[in-house]
């Protein structure tokens, strides 16, 4: 089980220079295996400084991080098995392909963990499956194809290495809705099948509120916020402080409420701002 | 009023390609008008955005920008320096290593003495709000702030339109905002044509006129207001449209009956409160 | 970090040193260059490591950064001491020693030598812009173009590699990232096995490198750009009478080498 835990993380980028910055402020927290995370904040306030402390990317400056209850960080050996235990999907993927197949690229992943070339195909085919990516496509250059596409091979790339725990940085910038909502469709039934972990960091509030289990919001280089959604949406106005968006839903809501219709429920997707206002008609028939 | 960008029945097919990527194409865009181009990926509209500066040119058919025709190669700088362009990725626009450098690459291509370029530039960083960041490198700039760079490096040749082909899609929010409200301010403080593509619905909420780009071809047009609220069609199109269309739109099949034309979430919610007092 | 890498960085600085015309310091660079060339005797190289130091402290740059700069070429200059010391042929330190008291000088001579150039070259690029530099240098060649020389896109090229190499500096971090995170190892095996550990870095990062040449070419051609002819420059360089003046010291610090070297100091 891959349950993920941090004990007062601290990480600062060049330290000891004029431009040394703390990206990371001492941060506490624990992921339980399974659960289906939406990372929040601005540019710059330490989302992704954060997911890469989970596979040991980055190293801490103080503090500890636990993948399964060991410290990857205690050797060399923990630093390199927990990249095969949490995969990181990074912003753009698609600018990481360089095999002449896409075949080949999904299995680049396995092949480094020095599996038999049986359990790499068994994985590729697994992998793109739950990605999206038609075998199809097995045998074309990942250069032809069209940036969603490429994408979901980027995805496959790094799901074929069967992490207990995935995390997307921003795995829907740059495509068109359409695109967005096929890939978050098939991150949640990938989520589903295997019961792994996902973590995804994201500017988009809409589709987190929509989807995750529980939300974590950072700022400026802090935890701030931290529960489900209705927890975390039953406080709008501290995430508009925050100088972040909520979702059009929830700025519905907020509108009604200034004119005086109060929804008395946190609302943060179109069904429960649509049942919260036929429940306040129903009551005023009655 | 009068048309300053059309396209007659224009078609194109990208050498290499099987299929046309604008196919047999007519749309007309008004001189001091916000539009903006929607469409899924594929759609051409990243085709359309580049015959209005003649980067590409119809197969067949015609595009006339300022009443100039864009197949005549004698009008190519012309018609350039009329029409400024901004790409997705700012990175790959900016050719200086510092900031007013960059913004004086057009003056300085286009043979401007160079006291007017100084003057261009300060006032072209100005518009979009960039000229403390003048003597900045931009490689250390966020996303939007070199977005807004790039912009200034195309006002700088004061063009009298300026095609944006989707300017946000690789920034974070408030990046965004700062692009949209900068082009919205030049289209109605400063009176420039502002043909903005993207697939962000809320940032077409504003426009004078949406164009819905499907297969090559226009699906549908007119103001915002009217595109969104054909909900099925939006649908179609792979785009949604704002909450606020969409709960209107629901709350209509469960007896209320608001018009669909609201697109601002203050007057949304002042229709259902009112609805809601009013039984 | 691959950004910690200095190369050729500018750093900002109004300084009598910054003022200059870039065109001065390109030509200033050159006569110091001809100067340590001819330098032999003692007292010659003591007058260039003096002008070289004055230099730096008229243009506030840290010896920290200088340093920096040096450290990469650490092994260059330790090889080439070794083997001057070795290889020499004289009155050995201790006799039967094949260290000699020439080897010696000769390699303290040659570390010299390095330390200076770099040191001269480093000066111009820590005080000079890389587009005024450029622009410098579009102007000095000039002449060129009379016999077909394309000056203009040559120094164009220049200095948008000099743009980019940020851009690219940060790309391949965050491929090699990227690979990492898919359980690439650079760091470990052979030569041979790191060498191809760096393609899954090297192919993307080529294949972006073209998708930004295209992306960057048509933007420019968005931007009117139609090459060399016609163009003006918003920043129009002029020569200043401090330009003269040190243009004049440069030459008599020239000639004062020279006969330096004549009289066989």
């Amino acid at each position: 089980m891959a349950d993920i835990k941090v004990v007062n993380l601290s990480h600062s980028y060049s330290i000891g220079t004029p431009f040394e910055k703390k990206a990371l402020d001492n941060i506490s927290l624990e992921i339980p295996h399974g659960q289906m995370v939406g990372l929040l904040g601005h540019t710059g306030s330490g989302k992704s400084s954060l997911v890469q402390h989970f596979n040991a990317l980055l190293q801490p400056t103080a503090g500890q991080v636990y993948v399964g209850g060991v410290d990857i960080n205690s050797s060399k050996i923990t630093r390199r098995d927990v990249k095969h235990q949490v995969g990181l999907v990074f912003q753009y993927p698609e600018y990481q392909l360089f095999e002449e197949t896409v075949y080949k690229d999904i299995a680049f992943g396995p092949q480094n963990m020095g599996l038999s070339s049986s359990e790499i195909d068994e994985r590729v085919r697994e992998a793109a499956g739950f990605a999206g990516v038609s075998e199809d496509l097995f045998e074309k250059s990942p250069l032809e194809l069209s940036g969603g596409q490429k994408r979901r091979i980027a995805i496959a790339g790094v799901i074929a290495m069967r992490p207990g725990v995935l995390i997307l940085d921003e795995p829907t910038a740059g495509l068109d809705p359409e695109g967005s909502r096929l890939i978050l469709q098939n991150l949640c039934s990938y989520r589903r099948s295997t019961g792994s972990t996902v973590i995804i960091v994201s500017h988009n509030m809409d589709d987190m509120a929509r989807i995750a289990e529980r939300l974590i919001v950072l700022a400026n280089a802090a935890l701030v916020m931290d529960g489900t959604p209705e927890e975390v949406f039953s406080e709008p106005e501290k995430i508009r402080a925050l100088g972040l968006n909520v979702p059009q839903s929830t700025q519905i809501a907020l509108a009604l409420k200034e004119k005086g219709i109060d929804l008395r429920e946190p609302v943060f997707t179109h069904e429960l701002l649509l049942n919260a206002i036929l429940r306040i008609k129903e009551a005023a028939v009655c | 009023m009068s048309s300053i960008i059309q396209f007659d029945h224009v078609h194109y097919k990208y050498p290499g390609d099987e299929k046309e990527s604008l196919c047999g194409i007519s749309l007309s865009i008004e001189e001091g008008s916000f539009v903006a181009v929607l469409g899924r990926n594929g759609s051409g509209k990243s085709s359309v955005a580049k015959h209005m500066n003649a980067i590409l040119v119809p197969d067949s058919g015609k595009v006339t920008v300022c009443g100039m025709d864009t197949a005549d190669e004698s009008n190519l700088l012309k018609i350039r320096r009329n029409v400024g362009m901004v790409f997705q990725n700012p990175d790959n626009q900016i050719v200086a290593n510092v900031v007013e450098d960059d913004v004086a690459f057009a003056p300085e291509n286009l043979g401007i003495p160079s006291a007017e370029i100084r003057e261009r530039v300060d006032s072209s960083l100005e518009l979009v709000g960039m000229l403390e960041y003048k003597k900045h490198a931009p490689h250390l700039l966020s996303g939007g702030q070199k977005q807004r760079v790039a912009i200034a490096g195309v006002l700088a040749m004061q063009p009298g339109i300026i095609v944006l082909d989707e300017p946000t899609a690789m920034l974070d929010p408030q990046g965004r905002k700062d692009v949209i409200s900068t082009i919205t301010r030049l289209c109605r403080e400063n009176h420039m044509t502002v043909v903005l593509i993207t697939h962000h619905m809320d940032e077409c909420v504003n426009a004078d006129e949406v164009i819905v780009l499907s297969a090559g071809s226009v699906a549908a047009s007119g103001p915002p207001q009217e595109v969104f609220s054909d909900i099925a069609l939006m649908e179609e199109q792979g785009l949604s449209s704002p909450e606020t269309v969409k709960i209107l739109y629901d709350l209509n099949r469960e007896g209320f009956s608001f018009p669909l034309t609201t697109l601002g979430v203050d007057a949304c919610a002042q229709m259902i409160a009112d609805a809601l007092e009013s039984r | 970090m691959l950004k910690d890498i200095t190369l050729g960085q500018y750093f900002p600085g109004d300084t009598i040193v910054h003022r200059l015309d870039p065109r001065t310091k390109l030509i200033l660079v050159v006569l110091y260059i001809i100067a340590l060339f001819q330098a032999e005797g003692w007292v010659s190289y003591a007058v260039v490591l003096a002008v070289s130091v004055l230099c730096m402290l008229l243009s506030h740059i840290r010896p920290k950064n200088l340093f920096r700069g040096l450290k990469p070429m650490l092994i260059i200059i330790t090889l080439t001491a070794l083997l001057n010391i070795f290889y020499t042929d004289g009155t050995p330190v201790v006799p039967g020693w094949i260290i000699t008291w020439e080897g010696i000088a000769r390699a303290v001579k040659m570390i010299l030598r390095i330390v200076l150039l770099i040191t001269g070259t480093f000066l111009l690029t820590y005080t000079t812009s890389p587009i005024a530099l450029t622009d410098g240098l579009e102007m000095l060649l000039s002449p060129l173009k009379k016999w077909k020389v394309p000056v203009h896109e040559m120094t164009m090229m220049m200095s948008m590699a000099l743009r980019f190499i940020p851009t690219l500096i940060e790309e391949t971090d965050k491929i090699m990232s990227a690979q990492r995170a898919r359980g690439a190892d650079f760091e470990t095996g052979s030569l041979v096995r790191r060498a191809t550990a760096l393609i899954p870095v090297l192919v993307p990062l080529f294949v972006s490198s073209f998708r930004r040449a295209d992306e960057l070419a048509v933007a420019m051609e968005c931007r009117c750009y139609h090459g060399g002819e016609g163009r003006t420059r918003m920043k129009q360089l002029v020569m200043s009478s401090a330009d003269h003046v040190a243009l004049l010291l440069g030459v008599l610090f020239l000639a004062g080498i020279i006969v330096l070297k004549l009289l066989g100091l």
